[in-house]
C-alpha cells in the first residue's frame, strides 16, 4: 500500500470513501466505494504511472485528512480505470489488433460512415486487413453500406474447439468465465489462484463472443445493430445500457489478427463517443470528418476539442462533400467555397488530409453496398480515398511518407 | 470451487398469455432475479460490489450464446435478447457503471427491465 495512505478505513479503501456526514450523492458516494478495488491493482499502477507522481506530490501535502482520503479515492479509482483500461477485457479481445482508428465527426450527416466503409475498403485494396466496428447504436448504417448481409453471429465459448482458437479467442483459461465463478464470490473478479505472483485481476467474463460478418468486399464488420435479426428495429437503449453494450461488444467480438480496426463512432461528442475513446487501449488516433458548412465547422471544432480534452490523438482532418463533380460535364463545383476545409485544419493545428469529392454515384453505390472506391476505383473519390490511406499509414508508421503520386 | 448459479424464480404471466417458448421462460427467469438483485441493490440491502457476481451467477451470457439463433427467430425474441444482453452487459460491466455513474444509475436498468419483462407478458 502506498505509504500516503490517509485514511483509516482499511487498506484497500473499499469504504474509505463513504463519509456519511457529507453524503449528499449516494451514487456519487458509491462509485467511490467501487473505485478503490481491487486493491492490488492500486498498489500495482501507481508507483508506475508518471503521471501521478505530482498528483501524490499534491496528495501529501493536501490539507484536510478528509482532503486527502478524497484524493486518494480519486487516485484509486483513475489507477483502477488505466489498469484495466491496459490490462482488462477490452484489452485483451483487441491484442492482436494492430491499428485502432476511430472516425469522429461533430455532426451527424457529414459523412462519417462513407469515410469509415471507403477507408476500410482502400486499405483492404492495399493489402491490409480491416475490421469495422460499427458504435453508431442509433443510426448503424456500416453493414448496410458494405452490402453485409445476416445478423451477426454469436458462438459460445464452449464452441471453440482448439486451443488455438480459445487463445485467439481470448478466452479465459480453466472453464468458467465469470469472474465471480472463478473467485468464490469476490466482488472485482481478481482471481486468488495466482496470489502472490501475479497482480492482474481476472476480469473476464464472456461465455459467447460475437463474430464479425464478412462482406463480399473483404471487410468485416460488427455492428451493435446487426444483433437483431430485423434491420428495421430500432436500438431503444438508454444511458449506462447504451454504453454497457458499446463496452460489451469491444470486449466480447472475436475481433482476431487484425492490421486495422476502424471505428465508426455515432456523431457528436456524447457519452458513447466518450467512451470509445476511453475504453480502447493504445488508439493510434481519431480521424475528424467534416463538410465545409459553417454549422458543420463548428461542431467539428467542439470535437476536436473532446478528444483533446480526452487525450485522443487527432491525426488528421477530411472534408467532404467540398467538391461536387458534375454527372454531365464532369466539371466540379465548390457550394460552399473553396478551402474551409483546410482553414479549420489550420486553426484547430490538425494536419489536412484533403477533401472529398461528392457525386450522384458515391450515393447510389453505398445504397447498394458498394464503396464508393469499389464501384469506380479510377474515379476522384477513389484517388481522394488513395490519398487519405496513404497518410494514414505514415501518420501511423506503416509507411515512410506521402508519395508524391499519392498526394 | 465454482459458485453455483443462483435459483431462479418462477414466472407468472399476465392473463391471456400463452406459455412461453422454454429459452423465453429461461431469460424472462433470469430478468426477473436480476430485477430483484438490482432492487436489492438501489435498496440497499445488497452492497452495490456484490451486484456484478450476483448478477454473474445467473448465467445470462450463457443463456444468451445458447439460444441466439433460435431467439432470432421468435416473434418475442428481441425484446428476449434485449433482456438477456442488459443482464448479461450489467453483469460484465457493473463496477464500471457503479464508478461512472453511480447506483442511481441502476434505477434505469431497473426500469428498462421491468419494462420488458412486462411488454414479454410477464407479471411483475
Amino acid at each position: 500500500m502506498h505509504p500516503d495512505h490517509p485514511d483509516d478505513h482499511g487498506p484497500n479503501g473499499k469504504h474509505a470513501g463513504h463519509d456519511h456526514e457529507n453524503d449528499h450523492d449516494h451514487g456519487h458516494d458509491h462509485g467511490h466505494q467501487h473505485s478503490g478495488t481491487p486493491p492490488h491493482v492500486v498498489d500495482h499502477a501507481l508507483p508506475h504511472d508518471p503521471d501521478n507522481h505530482s498528483e501524490l506530490e499534491v496528495l501529501a501535502s493536501a490539507g484536510s485528512a478528509r482532503e486527502r482520503r478524497q484524493m486518494f479515492e480519486e487516485l484509486q479509482r483513475k489507477a483502477r480505470e488505466d489498469y484495466i483500461r491496459q490490462s482488462g477485457p477490452i484489452a485483451r479481445a483487441l491484442r492482436d489488433v494492430k491499428h485502432k482508428v476511430a472516425i469522429l465527426s461533430g455532426k451527424g450527416g457529414v459523412g462519417k460512415t462513407t469515410l469509415t466503409v471507403n477507408l476500410g475498403a482502400t486499405l483492404h485494396a492495399m493489402g491490409y486487413s480491416v475490421v469495422i466496428f460499427d458504435a453508431d447504436v442509433h443510426g448503424p448504417s456500416v453493414p448496410k453500406m458494405l452490402g453485409a448481409r445476416g445478423r451477426t453471429g454469436v458462438k459460445p465459448l464452449h464452441d471453440y474447439d482448439s486451443e488455438e482458437e480459445r487463445a485467439q479467442s481470448h478466452a479465459p483459461s480453466g472453464g468458467g468465465s465469470c469472474p465471480a465463478s472463478q473467485s468464490q464470490g469476490h466482488s472485482h473478479g481478481h482471481s486468488h489462484q495466482d496470489e502472490g505472483e501475479s497482480p492482474e485481476p481476472n476480469l473476464d467474463h464472456h461465455s459467447f463472443l460475437f463474430e464479425p460478418v464478412m462482406t463480399e468486399h473483404g471487410v468485416s464488420v460488427i455492428s451493435v445493430a446487426s444483433i437483431w435479426p430485423n434491420e428495421e428495429t430500432p436500438v431503444l437503449w438508454k444511458g449506462p445500457h447504451k454504453m454497457r453494450a458499446i463496452r460489451q461488444f469491444l470486449s466480447a467480438a472475436h475481433w482476431g489478427e487484425v492490421d486495422f480496426l476502424l471505428v465508426d463512432l455515432p456523431p457528436g461528442t456524447g457519452d458513447e463517443v466518450q467512451t470509445i475513446m476511453t475504453a480502447i487501449p493504445g488508439l493510434d488516433g481519431m480521424l475528424v470528418i467534416t463538410t465545409p458548412q459553417g454549422v458543420s465547422r463548428m461542431v467539428c471544432s467542439k470535437a476536436v476539442s473532446c478528444a483533446r480534452e480526452l487525450e485522443a490523438p487527432i491525426l488528421g482532418l477530411v472534408e467532404n462533400m467540398g467538391l461536387l463533380c458534375c454527372p454531365h460535364c464532369g466539371g466540379g463545383i465548390r457550394p460552399f467555397g473553396q478551402g474551409k476545409g483546410e482553414r479549420l485544419a489550420r486553426m484547430m493545428d490538425v494536419p489536412f488530409w484533403g477533401s472529398i469529392p461528392f457525386g450522384s454515384d458515391v450515393g447510389a453505390a453505398c445504397d447498394q453496398g458498394i464503396p464508393a472506391v469499389i464501384d469506380d476505383p479510377d474515379g476522384p473519390v477513389a484517388d481522394a480515398f488513395r490519398d487519405i490511406a496513404h497518410r494514414l499509414l505514415v501518420a501511423i508508421g506503416e509507411e515512410q511518407s506521402v508519395t508524391s503520386e499519392s498526394r | 470451487m465454482a459458485m453455483q448459479p443462483l435459483d431462479l424464480p418462477e414466472v407468472e404471466l399476465r392473463s391471456g398469455w400463452d406459455p412461453l417458448d422454454s429459452d423465453v421462460e429461461r431469460a424472462c427467469r433470469i430478468g426477473l432475479a436480476a430485477l430483484n438483485l438490482i432492487h436489492q441493490t438501489l435498496r440497499q440491502l445488497i452492497e452495490p460490489q456484490e451486484l456484478g457476481p450476483a448478477l454473474c451467477r445467473l448465467d445470462a451470457g450463457e443463456a444468451l450464446g445458447d439460444s441466439w439463433d433460435r431467439l432470432g427467430e421468435l416473434p418475442d425474441g428481441m425484446a428476449t435478447i434485449s433482456l438477456l444482453q442488459l443482464v448479461d452487459s450489467l453483469a460484465f460491466d457493473a463496477d464500471y457503471q457503479l464508478a461512472r455513474y453511480g447506483l442511481t444509475s441502476l434505477s434505469e436498468d431497473h426500469k428498462e427491465l421491468l419494462q420488458t419483462l412486462r411488454h414479454i407478458g410477464v407479471r411483475v
